[in-house]
């Protein structure tokens, strides 16, 4: 099993600054900074990743809210297609994808029950585009034109008018460790967007197989 | 034999709907305190209010979606927005007198949906457009004010003494077709007054659904 990678901890180590700590920071960021330069290298380095799980939280940006609703959960990813993505609140719920079956789950009277309806088809698209930039697949994608920004920005738009109607555009803002996206931003409009941002990312961990088949 | 079935269908339907009861009169004394309850689940003010609601579906489907409500009954005016638990948004629409949808990602982009989920809401939390035509009590105890709007649609509003409270909407037949009820916090803040944490709505009758919305966020605006 290769070694589970704590990056939040790894930060944690450069809390006590000085002149030699400051330059080793700017080294590695810049060698980090190199994996990004095409979407080719970045295919290639997200390669060698075998399995993902990060916490995040995602605030909902619309007109009608007075502030965003912020909601906090995690995700469990093990290449090269399941995922398992779970919300803790405001609501709790839990998406699986696994060897192509797709189910989710919602929280309802203390227990967790399948959810049946038909907008999980929608979603689904959105679970398999996030598979896909785990797995570093960026400008192979059915679904949307992906273009590299300043280095560590990617921007994808959507291909059909259809799917445009939807989602205007999805802003993906990479980390400078390899292989990491630090955020997501899904745009339905200027004033309506969605924002991840991911924290204690953990890479290439023991991620068991039955977090993709079952809820508990 | 279609005519027969057909028959029986009626039948059934007309048997099997729950009639308009009749009210037991009340001290006229105590009158006003009755019509004051009755104005309780009614909100005052602009709110927005944010739920999960689970919908039932006639063929037995549920779902899940999380719903973002501004409303002031002062002014008569709703907007909502619903999407999903991750935050797509498949509906939004606003009502002033008449329904403009401003997003609706199929199966939410029909006006005949926006029209019905607009009257459900005023149903929860306007207070009827019709006429008081009569209040009393029921067999149980409970409080009970009785409107009539102008399309003959009757609307029974009971508050119970632990102020949970029943709207019940009866069509121009005396057939009930929606009943709502709304359970309080158990502990009330300011912001959460009379604000109710659970609310389960019914329409009946042979292609009747359910909602039930869980309060996640009350705000006075």
């Amino acid at each position: 099993m290769a070694e589970c990678i704590k990056w939040q901890e790894k930060v944690k180590n450069y809390k006590n600054y000085d002149v030699l700590s400051i330059f080793a920071i700017l080294i590695t960021s810049y060698l980090f900074i190199g994996w990004a330069n095409t979407l080719e290298q970045i295919e290639k380095k997200a390669g060698g990743i075998e399995s993902m799980s990060a916490e995040f939280i995602q605030e909902k940006h619309l007109k009608i809210l007075t502030e965003p609703l912020v909601s906090k959960g995690v995700f469990y990813y093990r290449a090269p297609k399941s995922l398992r993505w779970e919300y803790m609140s405001p609501v709790r719920s839990i998406f699986l994808m696994h060897n192509g079956n797709i189910k989710r789950f919602i929280r309802h009277n203390g227990g967790l029950v399948e959810d049946s309806s038909i907008n999980l088809q929608t979603m689904q698209m959105v679970f398999q585009e996030i598979t896909m930039w785990l797995n570093g697949h960026f400008d192979d994608n059915a679904n949307f034109n992906a273009n590299l920004k300043d280095g560590l920005r990617i921007v994808l738009t959507p291909k059909e008018e259809s799917l445009s109607m939807m989602i205007k555009r999805i802003e993906l803002i990479l980390s400078h460790r390899p292989g990491i996206i630090k955020s997501v931003t899904i745009y339905e409009s200027e004033d309506s967007f969605t924002n991840l941002e991911f924290r204690k990312v953990r890479l290439n961990c023991n991620v068991r197989e039955s977090l993709f088949r079952k809820v508990k | 034999m279609k005519s027969l079935n057909l028959l029986l269908i009626i039948l059934i339907l007309t048997i099997s709907c729950s009639r308009l009861p009749g009210l037991d009169s009340e001290d006229p004394s105590k009158m006003p305190d009755i019509h004051k309850r009755c104005s309780i689940p009614f909100l005052n003010g602009k709110w927005q209010l944010i739920h999960s609601i689970e919908a039932a579906m006639p063929d037995g489907k549920k779902g899940f979606v999380v719903g973002i409500t501004v409303i002031s009954p002062q002014t008569g005016t709703i907007h909502c927005v619903i999407m999903t638990i991750e935050g797509l948004v498949v509906f939004d629409a606003q009502y002033r007198q008449k329904v403009v949808i401003n997003r609706g990602i199929p199966p939410f982009d029909s006006t005949d949906f926006a029209r019905y989920l607009m009257n459900d809401i005023k149903l929860i939390f306007f207070k009827p457009d019709g006429q008081l035509i009569e209040s009393g009590r029921q067999n149980n105890g409970s409080y009970v004010c009785r409107y009539r709007n102008n399309n003959g649609t009757i609307v029974d509003v009971i508050t119970n003494k632990d102020n949970m409270w029943i709207i019940r909407q009866y069509n121009n037949k005396f057939c009930l077709t929606h009943t709502v009820r709304a359970y309080l916090p158990k502990k009330l803040s300011v912001s959460q007054k009379m604000i109710p944490r659970r609310l389960e709505l019914i329409s009946h009758g042979p292609v009747g659904y359910s909602l039930v919305l869980e309060l996640i966020n009350a705000e006075l605006l």
